[in-house]
């Protein structure tokens, strides 16, 4: 037997709950979308990187001026002098800046949020120590006044020239300045000797000075790395890649073949003429990306070891208390060949 | 688009729509005060940094500290939107830069060469001016100074992108607004659930409830609950219980009218007709022994009174079937089931459980008129060859089965939608029962009509 009259009743009941609780579900991701998201977004800003006069990081503002970082999306801040830049950094002001591996090191000593993501390049006589024509030795500036950056790259050339000529820490009478004040005060006759690095190096030398000792004599030691804190690697690796792409497209433009008014712009900033900006460069050893990532990547990164090696000599020189404990100040994650 | 015309979904579009409209009016009032309030502060952080600037490249060029006011300018490149900044000399050359390869330059040949034609009056009142133009797209700060060296003012010269804080602005408009919708609409697919559980499913039932109640049926409470849809469920409810113990109490009284029709016309109108039936027989006796040629007519009346005596009696049978009273349901379906076979000429018969003479007597009359129709019905419509009516109990149901071959059973048309369905209907719902009508499976077609009437459990046993 058939019953004609069917109910559905049962059937539109079970329709229903599963509209409900569709419905239900939809809503509730709806609203938790809509709760989560409604605070105001973070304001879009560019990415600050600190840069002083130093060659080797004026890939960036050749990248800047060739529209290979745009500025709305990379903002260069523009210190007059190198060690301007780690104070930037260490003090938060900027996200990222170019500094020298010793002053990596003096940064780990209170921070565990730095990060090496490029080697920008070694110092090759670019960071000197020059006197007055007519000096021979550093032994004949004993008890003299020689400017130099204490706290920075500038007191670990002038250990390492007092350790290389066998003269006890206190030989010389160092004054404390800046590298752009240097040139200024040397001039003035106001110091026998200074200890500074490029352009300045080149542009005294042009101007009379003799150089007693420099990076030349320190292996790979006066190292100049881009430093970028963690918590900006986590928020913004994307800019931090085109930050590192931007300058390994700029680093052989920037030796040769490369626009000409954006190498006017840097030869203007560095202060130097075409034929000091050949020595200026020639001063400077850029590792490419491929040498970046076996300096950086691997089990065993040469940079460690470099790092070590500057560490031990500090900790001798007094610049540095220990050697760094941390293992995990560098990157090679941005890196591409 | 009548399914759409809902409360359920218009309720919800309406307020969506009107959210909508508030969302669009907050959107571009929201993105004009982000616009104002940036441009407001970054005019006044222009101001304080120009003058700031301005007063402390005073201080240090006085006093010969070239590479502070270097460093001073290089920290203003950390001023948000700023686009460039620099110190001029008398001569509008480029002293110091926030961007230092301007370092030397004239003015003209920097970004900032819209200024320039500006610094003369600028320099002339001495005082510092913060400024937009042109087309709103760069805001200006240029603040006078003098350095020890020369008669001519130098001038800070800071420019702002206002093109940035502008997109800035419209981004964070739309980015609330956008989570805004998402809230709408979720609140409104949460309105919608809350509509739709709490009003238009109950209302929906009521819907279904008044059609069952007008088809006959009486299907409890529609809608339960303390609010208002809840007490309309409940007064419904009240209003059709009121209306069936009515339409009982109706029926019962109509039985009894009937009983009381049916009894005269057998005890009164009955007897006459037989005692003028017998006069009549008499008369015509009379007239025969006279040889009177009347005697013939007597003879046509006696025989006319005598099937008007069968009628009317068949009359009092329906309307008072007398051994329902004396001899109870099951003789009642005996004396019904003889009368209709000899009046239709399709075999009935019954088979009824002796227990149901332990129903009360209006559940037994009810049984009865019940079966009385739907045997009728059947023996009227289906063109059936045979009949069967059993009452049996079962699971605490008392079952009336009204089974016939034929004509199947239409229940959206044909005679049974009519009085005697509604009728039956009244008395199925004076029992608390219901009936069902199946199709038989077998050959020769026809239904079976089952009658579900509860009843006391001993019954059952």
């Amino acid at each position: 037997m058939k019953e004609k009259k069917s109910g559905k009743v049962g059937e539109r009941a079970q329709q229903g709950w599963i509209w409900g609780v569709g419905g239900l579900l939809a809503a509730s991701a709806f609203l938790l979308y809509g709760t989560f998201t409604w605070h105001p977004p973070e304001e879009i800003r560019p990415l600050k990187v600190a840069i002083g006069i130093w060659p080797g990081s004026e890939t960036f503002v050749y990248a800047r001026e060739t529209g290979l970082l745009p500025r709305e999306e990379v903002q260069l801040v523009e210190m007059s002098w190198s060690s301007a830049t780690k104070v930037a950094f260490a003090n938060r002001v900027v996200d990222a800046a170019v500094v020298s591996l010793d002053e990596v090191l003096r940064l780990l000593e209170s921070r565990n949020d730095v990060r090496v993501v490029m080697v920008v390049g070694f110092s090759q006589g670019g960071d000197a120590l020059l006197a007055r024509t007519g000096v021979k030795s550093l032994a004949e500036l004993r008890g003299r006044r020689i400017g130099a950056e204490l706290n920075s790259v500038g007191s670990f050339v002038l250990s390492t020239a007092l350790e290389d000529a066998g003269m006890p820490e206190g030989s010389l009478d160092p004054v404390a300045m800046n590298l752009a004040e240097m040139e200024t005060a040397y001039m003035a006759g106001e110091l026998d000797a200074v200890v500074t690095g490029e352009p300045w190096t080149t542009r005294l030398k042009a101007k009379g000075a003799v150089e007693l000792f420099s990076s030349r004599h320190m292996n790979r030691d006066v190292c100049r790395v881009l430093v970028v804190r963690e918590e900006i690697l986590v928020e913004r690796p994307d800019d931090i890649v085109r930050l590192v792409s931007a300058h390994f497209q700029a680093r052989p433009l920037l030796q040769s073949g490369g626009d000409a008014k954006a190498l006017k712009i840097i030869k203007r900033r560095l202060g130097v003429s075409d034929e000091d900006y050949k020595v200026v460069m020639s001063n400077m050893e850029m590792p490419d990306a491929g040498e970046n990532l076996r300096m950086l990547g691997g089990e065993l990164p040469t940079l460690r070891s470099l790092a070590n090696s500057v560490a031990k000599k500090m900790v001798r020189q007094r610049l540095l208390a220990a050697s760094p404990k941390a293992e995990d100040w560098m990157t090679a994650e941005f890196l591409k060949e | 688009m009548k399914r759409l015309m809902t409360l359920h979904l218009l309720v919800p579009a309406a307020v969506a729509c009107f959210g909508m409209a508030l969302i669009v009016v907050g959107y571009l009032r929201n993105e004009q005060q982000l616009r104002d309030r940036s441009r407001k502060e970054l005019w006044d952080n222009a101001y304080r940094e120009g003058t700031r600037l301005s007063h402390i490249a005073q201080h240090l060029l006085r006093k010969g500290l070239v590479q502070a006011a270097d460093l001073e300018m290089s920290y203003v490149a950390l001023s948000p939107h700023l686009t460039l900044g620099v110190i001029c000399d008398g001569d509008d050359v480029v002293r110091h830069a926030s961007q230092i390869q301007w370092r030397g330059v004239s003015l003209r040949e920097t970004p900032l060469e819209a200024i320039v034609p500006r610094l003369g009056a600028i320099r002339k009142e001495l005082n510092g001016q913060v400024a937009i133009y042109p087309d709103g797209e760069v805001l200006w700060a240029v603040f006078p100074f003098f350095e020890r060296s020369t008669t001519t003012p130098f001038v800070v010269v800071l420019a702002y992108d206002l093109v940035g804080p502008k997109k800035e602005s419209t981004r964070l408009a739309r980015h609330e607004s956008i989570s805004q919708s998402l809230g709408l609409l979720g609140g409104s697919l949460v309105l919608w659930m809350l509509l739709d559980t709490l009003i238009t499913r109950r209302i929906a039932r009521i819907l279904v409830f008044a059609k069952q109640v007008a088809s006959g049926r009486s299907p409890g409470v529609p809608a339960t609950g303390a609010d208002e849809i809840g007490a309309v469920g409940q007064a419904f409810a009240d209003t059709v219980g009121q209306l069936r113990s009515t339409e009982k109490q109706l029926l019962e009284a109509a039985e009894q009218e009937r009983w009381r029709l049916g009894m005269d016309l057998h005890d009164d109108i009955c007897q006459r007709i037989a005692a003028a039936q017998l006069k009549a027989g008499v008369l015509g006796v009379s007239l025969a022994r006279e040889n009177s040629p009347h005697s013939v007519l007597a003879k046509q009346v006696a025989e006319q009174l005598s099937d008007a005596a069968d009628i009317a009696r068949g009359y009092a049978r329906g309307l008072a079937p007398a051994t329902l009273d004396r001899d109870g349901l099951n003789a009642a379906l005996r004396d019904m089931t003889g009368h209709l076979t000899k009046a239709f000429g399709v075999p009935m018969h019954h088979d009824t459980d002796p227990r149901v003479l332990e129903l009360p007597d209006a559940t037994q009359v009810h049984l009865f008129r019940i079966a009385q129709e739907l045997a009728t019905n059947a023996a009227k419509h289906a063109r059936a060859t045979f009949i069967n009516i059993s009452l049996t109990f079962r699971d605490g149901l008392l079952e009336l089965k009204v089974e016939s071959d034929g004509r199947r059973f239409e229940i959206d048309s044909g005679p049974m939608t009519g009085m005697g369905l509604q009728l039956v209907n009244q008395r199925v719902r004076a029992l608390n029962g219901r009936l069902l009508f199946l199709e038989r499976d077998e050959p020769g077609g026809g239904t079976l009509a089952v009658c579900e009437v509860p009843v006391a459990p001993r019954l059952d046993h």
